[in-house]
């Protein structure tokens, strides 16, 4: 547990010294959500019946970059073997990682639904459950992106592989995602959205508890 | 790895089972009540769709059996059946396509069953990438075999979230049951695609094999080299 | 959806044509490679 919170702490500090780099991301997902409205059309109606699906796809996008600059400095100096010689499990790096990723991912996601409620029109009073759904979408990014993250950052066209490799995996936990969101903006007429979230944590619950297992064979030597 | 001749006839009884059963669905099999003459896709749609699945599985079996063993063996046969797997699902969809075109007038129907087949197929389609692009033998066996158990754990996850999203549309989706009198056609197809993959997976499991041994191989020594033998 | 969809026979023979050649095409890229890795390695 103390491994999970030092490498946490580590994780953190990281990602608060290249908060650049965040801001980054968050302006090539605001611009994405700003090309997707150019694809459509000016059609408000049309725009705001969609809005969920354009940020999500949104924050997918900007998400690979996230989890692919996340082993960044693991990669630099080959400090992921250091790690790896301590004697600390695996797995709590692996977690530690993950929920870093994850805080980021929400934090990345929350600052683009103003975006997306002024490109497309599309708010919604319940900004409380708006945010979990955003936090469990993120959460399903997270865990199989910052295990592939890891994968790829070893390999040769680690740009192409991780977004080739995440995108198809991750398609349950985008639907349930846009979904969620969905109802959130447009109205829930019929009581949906308790199922979707659902999905969503079984998803979650799923990938986190693999992925986790498997890390350990991701790393090794 | 084996050498014996049985792929071979595999390859064959599976293409003549298939020649048989086809031209029985095309040819004599008598025409569906409501579907009409475009039914007869179904003959090759439904067995090409139980084997892509079936070898899926079995991927996802050497992804365990490699993860837990390891061995070349093993990672061999993953190659393989991955590779067929993805063929097969794209086989699925193209057929899936044509069987949409004029029974919904659309060329996708977003069918949970055909949509889940298109993620699986870009899914093992980016294993396959992976294993391209990475050069170390053993990374890549285990790597490959971590992101086939992945995948392969999504596949319910797809699929039922697919069918979920999609209930909202009301579209109806491809006939679950055939009835009686198309059976035949139907079970000697699935035989032959089945027999047909034993031996093709198994001819490629013995590439992979082979391969694997020309990577691995040391070096040649300097004495033989400096000789003249050949190595 | 009611009625007998008329004809398209156009699209049986395209699938079963797509599938033939998928499968045969699949089948002889296989047995070629194997062969070929086999003549590598048998004429070493």
């Amino acid at each position: 547990m103390s491994v999970f919170l030092a490498a946490l702490r580590k994780d953190l500090l990281l990602q608060w010294r290249t908060r650049a780099q965040l801001v980054a991301v968050f302006v090539f997902g605001a611009s994405a959500l700003l090309l997707f409205s150019f694809a459509v059309g000016p059609n408000a109606g049309v725009l705001r019946q969609h809005a969920a699906g354009f940020l999500w796809l949104g924050l997918l996008l900007a998400s690979t970059l996230a989890l692919a600059d996340s082993f960044e400095s693991e990669m630099a100096q080959r400090a992921l073997e250091g790690l790896l010689l301590l004697p600390a499990d695996p797995r709590a790096l692996y977690y530690a990682k993950a929920v870093a990723n994850v805080l980021q991912l929400t934090l990345l996601g929350v600052a683009l639904v103003p975006v997306m409620v002024v490109l497309y029109d599309a708010g919604t009073a319940r900004v409380g459950a708006l945010v979990v759904v955003v936090a469990l979408g993120a959460a399903g990014l997270s865990a199989p992106g910052t295990l592939y993250a890891a994968m790829t950052a070893q390999a040769r066209a680690r740009n192409t592989l991780l977004p080739l490799l995440l995108f198809p995996l991750v398609v349950p936990a985008l639907l349930a995602a846009v979904k969620a969101t969905s109802l959130l903006i447009l109205g829930d007429p019929m009581g949906q959205l308790r199922a979707w979230t659902l999905l969503l944590v079984a998803f979650d619950a799923v990938y986190w508890s693999l992925c986790g297992l498997l890390f350990e064979r991701v790393v090794e030597d | 790895m084996g050498q014996g001749k049985w792929p071979f006839v595999a390859v064959a009884s599976g293409l003549a089972l298939l020649a048989w059963g086809s031209s029985w669905g095309l040819a004599f099999a008598p025409r569906e009540a409501y579907m009409g003459d475009v039914q007869r896709i179904m003959y090759v749609h439904v067995p090409t769709a139980w084997n892509a699945m079936l070898v899926l599985t079995f991927a996802f079996a050497c992804a365990v059996v490699s993860l837990v063993r390891g061995g070349w063996k093993w990672d061999a046969r993953l190659e393989a059946a991955v590779e067929a797997g993805v063929v097969l699902s794209a086989l699925v969809c193209a057929q899936g396509s044509i069987w949409a075109r004029p029974t919904w007038g659309v060329w996708w129907d977003w069918d949970p069953r055909l949509t889940t087949t298109a993620v699986l197929l870009f899914a093992f389609g980016g294993i396959m990438a992976l294993r391209q692009f990475v050069d170390d033998p053993v990374k890549r066996a285990t790597w490959s075999a971590v992101a086939t158990v992945i995948a392969y754990v999504d596949v319910p996850l797809v699929y039922f979230s697919v069918r979920w999203w999609n209930s909202l549309h009301q579209m109806q989706s491809t006939p679950e049951t055939v009835s009686r009198a198309f059976h035949w056609p139907l079970r000697i197809n699935a035989f032959g695609v089945l027999f047909l993959l034993m031996g093709l997976v198994e001819l490629r499991a013995r590439t992979a094999f082979l391969r694997r041994e020309t990577e691995l191989e040391p070096p040649p020594s300097r004495a033989a080299a400096a000789v003249g033998v050949a190595s | 959806m009611s009625g007998v969809i008329q004809g398209g026979w156009e699209f049986v023979i395209a699938a079963y044509l797509v599938s033939a050649a998928i499968l045969l095409g699949y089948a002889f890229s296989v047995v070629r490679r194997y062969r070929r890795e086999r003549a590598r390695r048998d004429g070493r």
